[in-house]
């Protein structure tokens, strides 16, 4: 089949009546989570798992990838009309799209998202659909010492783009990696940090630890926050942008869908950092750079392009390789796996109506997300005001009955309650857990790859640097690595109070 | 104690909390077989992750040490009602199977909105219970979960 034909094929899947609702529900959904400040995607993504269990793989996907961009598109809506980031990938839509509502202009501020989230997200489906086969292609050629090497490179530019401390965050990439390895080794039979616990033979579940981290620890930070929403109403009559608004923010938004595409292959946290780096260069192509912030629409058009067009781009990985590079996309790897669909290079091959279907269903849940949001915003923005003592607890109760039905097990009630004061007290610590989800899901794969890759060359380390694609990827991951060493080393031999730091700026490394 | 001085001492905590956990993964990973490197066994990879968390601790410490205004924020609960809010999430969970999924997710609910909310214990109970119910609705008869029934029939 060529790229048409299967295209088609997902239109035709997609556009079953169960599937077209289970995309509608996703991305109504999404934009809720989007709206909610504190539940990011990957809490809305967790949330509703347990939902998905009982439906088709293919449909399952659809709902949770709706989500994923859903949320993308809500989270524009909080920022600009009350300066509240619904999701963390909005902040940079504060600084220009509240201003553009104080000066009466939320209504065009609110369609530029929206259009330029639907472009981006479009042509970001492209540059999936067409990068995703090729890259499954290369992957199959693939042995354990290639996939060790890569797994090892994704961790490292996870730890290197993510949004704090470098350190840290390979600190939580090793506990998270660890967490992966509790229960019954595969290999060996032996049973590994069980003492004994028949439940916990299986390993801890990924969902009580996705649950805890980001729903029951969301909202013990939240409920530290006291958020007054000064709510700007947007007038219908003034909604769509004027011919001036769209000559600014048409190069804006493709810029921003290249850079944001780009950036979403990476692992980390690339929706967010896109719109940081599609903000900067928006500011710094403009004649007018120190307008910024105070209601330029390009400020608006170019991140929100940006970060929806990264969702396209963190798909390609974990559809082509199977090697989810962000914690929201390994958690939809998780939901195919429990279905027993791997997702990989041969995900194509042995289920194209997964892969195909999915790809159709995000162009048709983008046209839904155009439709829905314009007109429903003032509904959306209304969710604001549900009271935090009903949306709270509803929420834990969620969590509650979602980790439970899995496996009808205390235990799993119990992991999620640890891992929820854990998740809470790493926060205020300075760290950000994200990183424990994603290393979760490769631990197992990463182990395996790490054993077969040693058997096959006989105990020789050298294998992963014989082999020319392991070796560029391990080159890769220590020049990273060593780069930010440098830079380590040279913040402790200028650190203020020292003598060598007389003449230097007294700043520390931004990341640790 | 100034508060960088403060701050300094809770990131070096934070840093010798998980020295102790890469020591233990250590400690577990020798518990089972750790093969050699041409038949790696089920601890090989563990003792690895536990040197590498060892490791990133010490880094961490010795950064957190040499930093002038230390790495972390306050670390401890800022509100009460985080802390009794953790404290109904563990009754919850240690009541869930005993006392079955209706009782305790009424109780639940009823203290968080009382905690979040500040209202009366009445208003509290009735919604929780009404909550409750409608849950207990929904995941229980239209969804089809099997949800503990504990002390109650249903």
């Amino acid at each position: 089949m060529d790229t048409v034909q299967s295209l088609l094929y997902g239109f035709s899947v997609s556009l079953t009546p169960g599937n077209l609702l289970y995309c509608a529900l996703g991305v109504v959904l999404g934009t809720i989570v989007g709206v909610l400040p504190g539940i990011g995607p990957l809490g809305g993504i967790t949330l509703l798992l347990p939902t998905t269990f009982g439906m088709e793989p293919v449909s399952a996907i659809i709902m949770l990838a709706g989500i994923y961009y859903g949320a993308m598109y809500g989270g524009s809506t909080t920022s600009i009309l009350v300066n509240i980031p619904g999701e963390a990938a909005s902040v940079v839509t504060c600084f220009d799209g509240y201003q553009m509502a104080r000066q009466g202009r939320a209504g065009p501020a609110l369609s530029i998202a929206a259009f330029g989230s639907f472009i981006a997200g479009t042509l970001s489906v492209l540059g999936l659909m067409l990068l995703a086969p090729l890259l499954a292609s290369v992957a199959l050629k693939f042995g354990p010492p290639e996939q060790f090497s890569l797994m090892v490179l994704s961790l490292i530019i996870l730890a290197y783009m993510g949004t704090g401390s470098v350190l840290k965050a390979m600190m939580m990439i090793v506990l998270g990696l660890t967490l992966a390895m509790v229960g019954i080794d595969h290999l060996s039979g032996f049973a590994r940090f069980t003492h004994g616990r028949v439940d916990l033979g299986d390993g801890i579940s990924f969902l009580a630890v996705a649950m805890g981290l980001f729903g029951v620890a969301e909202i013990l930070l939240n409920v530290e926050k006291t958020v007054v929403a000064d709510i700007i109403k947007p007038k219908l009559s003034t909604l769509l942008p004027t011919r001036e608004d769209w000559k600014r923010s048409l190069g804006p938004i493709f810029r921003g869908s290249g850079v944001g595409f780009l950036i979403g292959i990476l692992p980390g946290a690339s929706h967010i950092i896109s719109t940081f780096v599609s903000y900067g260069m928006e500011k710094r192509l403009s004649r007018h750079p120190e307008e910024f912030g105070t209601g330029r629409i390009e400020g608006v058009a170019g991140p929100e392009s940006a970060n929806n067009a990264a969702t396209g781009g963190a798909m390609i990985p974990f559809l082509a390789l199977g090697i989810p590079s962000a914690p929201a996309t390994a958690t939809m790897m998780v939901a195919l796996l429990i279905h027993g669909v791997k997702p990989g290079p041969l995900l194509m091959e042995q289920n194209p109506q997964v892969f195909w279907g999915l790809i159709a269903s995000m162009y048709i849940g983008n046209v839904m997300l155009l439709i829905l949001n314009l007109p429903l915003v003032g509904l959306f923005i209304n969710l604001l005001r549900v009271p935090q003592h009903f949306l709270y607890p509803g929420i834990l109760l969620i969590c509650f009955v979602g980790v439970y039905s899995v496996n009808l097990s205390g235990t799993d009630l119990w992991i999620m309650a640890i891992a929820g004061v854990a998740g809470y007290l790493l926060r205020k610590a300075g760290f950000d857990p994200a990183p424990i989800v994603l290393a979760m899901v490769l631990g197992p794969m990463m182990e395996q790859a790490l054993r077969q890759g040693l058997m096959m060359s006989k105990g020789e380390f050298g294998i992963f640097l014989s082999r020319p694609i392991s070796a560029a990827m391990l080159a890769g991951a220590v020049l990273l690595l060593a780069a930010h060493l440098v830079g380590v080393l040279r913040w402790a031999w200028t650190r203020p109070g020292t003598k060598r730091a007389e003449g230097v700026p007294a700043e520390g490394p931004t990341s640790t | 104690m100034t508060r960088g001085a403060r701050e300094r001492a809770k990131a070096s905590a934070a840093s010798i909390v998980f020295l102790l956990l890469g020591v233990w993964i250590c400690f577990e990973a020798f518990q089972v077989p750790l093969g050699s490197f041409r038949m790696p066994g089920a601890g090989f990879f563990p003792l690895l992750l536990g040197m590498t968390l060892s490791v990133f601790s010490i880094m961490l410490l010795g950064m957190s040490l040499l930093s002038p205004e230390g790495g972390s924020s306050h670390v401890g609960p800022e509100r009460p009602e985080v802390l009794y809010l953790m404290g109904s999430i563990v009754a919850a969970v240690w009541l869930f199977e005993r006392a079955g999924f209706l009782v305790t997710m009424a109780l639940f609910a009823g203290v968080a909105m009382k905690v979040l909310g500040k209202m009366s214990w009445v208003t509290a109970v009735s919604l929780a219970v009404i909550g409750g119910l409608a849950a207990w609705f929904v995941f229980g008869r239209v969804l089809l979960i099997a949800l503990p029934s504990g002390i109650l029939p249903f």
